[in-house]
């Protein structure tokens, strides 16, 4: 069993107005063979955790930790957590023209293996094969150019190939619902549920319950203002879906604005 | 010899040549390039400054080698210019140094000093699917004058690769002159590789014209190790003819690597099109002039052009240089250019998949230069291409991280 541990996570970026502080304290520990669902309302540091816990160098940890397996992998590159069991569905995955689909999957399954085990071109294109099916994904999406003009739908499908294809101890899944049509949403979550058992656990971030599902999560957490302020068990989705974030706020006596505030002025000691 | 010699002795030149030439006619165009040369201006590559590049090698004995022999096709006519006779010279002597005459210093150095050359002749109507390949390797320490002619008739459709590899050693200052003529109706697809090693400086020219409705696919390989010039050119004189011209390069190193790409639109309703893709590394400069010219008269010409340069270390230098002349007023005419450094959202996004950073470099830079290495007529030139690319880059790496 691998373990994935967040521990009092603070996280900030440079922007025009200049540091910004956007997780401040985000405490998690998740383990192969459990499917957690975070949910939280826009802008609220969902992305920022998953790219933190990814590596994306954009992203400044102030304080805390975060360890694989008991080590801390704050020092490690992107593609050393990668390699060493990490995979993110981007919500807005990078278009690459001139590279394609198939070319990228191969050199990341090559990546994890040493030069004298590479995969071969037959059991590449066996394995390939397959996972198209499994996500009824056209074969030329294949020889097509890293999600170069993918729709947004073809984009979600096509980081759930990689995840498929990589077969990561630890995926995080970035809103890998949005954009896409009930059809669509139901092939990946077959893909997922594909890779449930006891050396995958995932980290789905969604704001629907819809996709919860599909995919029944273990844990849900709910994440406001940069922390995870509440957890639960599937059946927390379900709550938040009938009360919103104003009424999980309010019973939490949370100082959190929200878009939806409008009857209530935001301002200190409202609870 | 920086800077060369103030004047060439056209009849010194002659009597040391009169032995090799099999032709007269050639030995008295030695002379009259070696007359022209001390008036002659230099070749303009706009941002290289090259004058005090060791480009003026001499020496009779010939600086190539055909690794393959001279290549034998149905109906094709070849021969080795040297010892082509006049009644051999006779079909190519309409065309032969009428493009690139000894209007420009290095050019006429070029044919005062010739020392080796191919001449090949396609008939009318000629189709073949084989494509017609010449391998041409230049020798160390020995300076090569090469010039290649190709005429293409009427009506042809044919597929020319030239290809240049070098010996690694001594050092040498080539020049390489090729003239291509595309027949009316005939379809060309020429691509030429240059590979050769740092040993040699090199000044490389090409030129082509394209007759009526004529159609020249040309693509380029750009990746020799020295410092080198490379012009190359196409009229399109014919009514209704079209030029695609895709080039890539590669500069690592030390080097400097200036290239001309130049499309004139002469003739009514002609297309021109110049693709060039370029990467350079370590301290390495590249220089990509865009050349675009429509002349007056031109009426309905088209001509586009794209320039990108990805530099992949802070000391590279590269220069993308769009330069469009319109004479005439009926046309339409665009560019695009960019010099810039590998995109970091796209490296996350690799890497993120676990690919080490020098692996998703190469792959950002290869899908950079797809778009001329898919054009590449023949498969085996272009996987060498990629090939030679990939060594290159990992050569340039690693030479990075030692430096780190
Ligand atoms: N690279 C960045 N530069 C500047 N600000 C950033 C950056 N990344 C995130 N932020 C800011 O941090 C906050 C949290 O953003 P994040 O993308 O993590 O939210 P989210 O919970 O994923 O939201 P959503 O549900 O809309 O996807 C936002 O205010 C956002 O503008
Ligand atoms: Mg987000």
């Amino acid at each position: 069993m691998d373990t994935l541990e967040v521990k009092n996570l603070h996280v900030a970026v440079d922007d025009e107005d200049g540091h910004q502080e956007i997780l401040k304290g985000v405490n998690l520990t998740m383990h192969t063979g459990e499917i957690h669902a975070i949910m939280g309302p826009n802008g609220t540091g969902k992305s920022t955790l998953s790219e933190t816990i990814m590596g994306n160098p954009k992203y400044e940890v102030g304080e805390g930790d975060i360890l694989l397996n008991g080590k801390s992998i704050l020092d490690w590159p992107v593609d050393k957590r990668a390699r060493a069991g990490l995979f993110l569905a981007m919500q807005y995955p990078a278009e690459i023209a001139g590279v394609t689909n198939a070319e990228f999957m191969r050199a990341a399954i090559n990546a994890r293996r040493d030069d004298d085990h590479q995969i071969s071109v037959r059991e590449f294109i066996k394995k390939l094969d397959d996972k198209m099916a499994l996500l009824d994904m056209p074969e030329e999406m294949a020889e097509r150019y890293l999600n170069q003009g993918f729709s947004g739908g073809e984009k979600k499908r096509n980081e759930i190939l990689q995840l498929l294809m990589i077969e990561p101890p630890f995926a995080i899944l970035d809103e890998i619902d949005s954009g896409l049509d009930i059809d669509a949403m139901k092939v990946v979550a077959k893909g997922v549920n594909a890779m449930r058992g006891p050396n995958f656990g995932t980290l789905i971030i969604t704001h629907y319950q819809r996709l919860l599902n599909y995919i029944v999560p273990d844990v849900v957490h709910i994440m406001m203002d940069g922390r995870i302020v509440k957890s639960g068990d599937a059946a927390l989705a379900e709550t938040l879906e009938k009360e919103g974030y104003v009424g999980l706020r309010d019973e939490l006596g949370l100082d959190v604005p929200l878009t939806d505030d409008t009857d209530i002025p935001s301002g200190k000691g409202e609870a | 010899m920086a800077f060369g010699p103030k004047q060439l002795d056209g009849a010194a030149l002659a009597a040391a040549y009169a032995d090799l030439d099999h032709s007269a006619w050639l030995t008295a165009q030695r002379q009259r390039a070696a007359e022209a040369y001390s008036e002659a201006p230099w070749p303009e590559f706009a941002k290289v400054s090259y004058h005090a590049w060791p480009l003026f090698g001499t020496g009779t004995a010939a600086g190539v080698t055909y690794p393959d022999g001279l290549p034998t096709s149905a109906g094709v006519i070849v021969r080795s210019l040297l010892t082509a006779t006049d009644a051999d010279l006779a079909p190519f002597k309409d065309y032969l140094f009428k493009q690139t005459g000894p209007t420009d210093r290095l050019t006429a150095f070029h044919i005062a000093h010739l020392n080796s050359g191919v001449l090949i002749q396609i008939p009318d109507h000629f189709h073949s699917d084989q494509p017609v390949v010449l391998n041409t390797r230049l020798l160390a320490g020995q300076n090569a004058h090469h010039h290649v002619l190709v005429v293409v008739g009427s009506d042809a459709q044919v597929t020319i690769v030239d290809r240049y590899t070098g010996e690694d050693g001594a050092a040498s200052a080539d020049s390489v002159v090729t003239e291509i003529v595309v027949g009316e109706n005939s379809q060309v697809n020429f691509a030429n590789v240059d590979a050769f090693g740092s040993n040699i400086t090199a000044f490389i020219r090409r030129h082509a014209t394209v007759a009526a409705n004529g159609v020249l696919n040309w693509t380029a390989g750009v990746l020799n190790d020295g410092n080198m010039l490379a012009d190359t050119s196409t009229d399109l004189v014919g009514t209704g003819s079209t030029a695609d011209v895709k080039v890539v390069a590669l500069a690592t190193g030390k080097q400097t690597q200036g290239l001309n790409t130049r499309v004139t639109n002469i003739g009514r309703q002609t297309t021109a099109n110049i693709l060039q893709h370029g990467v350079i590394l370590e301290k390495a400069a590249l220089i990509f002039n865009g050349i675009g010219h429509i002349v007056k008269g031109a009426r309905g010409a088209d001509a586009q052009q794209e320039n990108r340069v990805l530099m992949l270390s802070r000391a590279a230098h590269g220069y993308a240089n769009p330069i469009l002349l319109i004479d005439e007023n009926d046309v339409k005419a665009g560019h695009a250019a960019s010099v810039g450094r590998v995109d970091a959202s796209q490296m996350y996004y690799l890497m993120s998949r676990g690919l080490t950073k020098d692996v998703a470099q190469r792959l950002v830079i290869r899908g950079f230069l797809g778009a001329v290495l898919t054009a590449i007529p023949l498969p085996t030139v272009q996987q060498e291409l990629i090939d030679t690319i990939e060594r290159k880059l990992i050569h340039g790496q690693t030479v990075a991280h030692q430096q780190n």
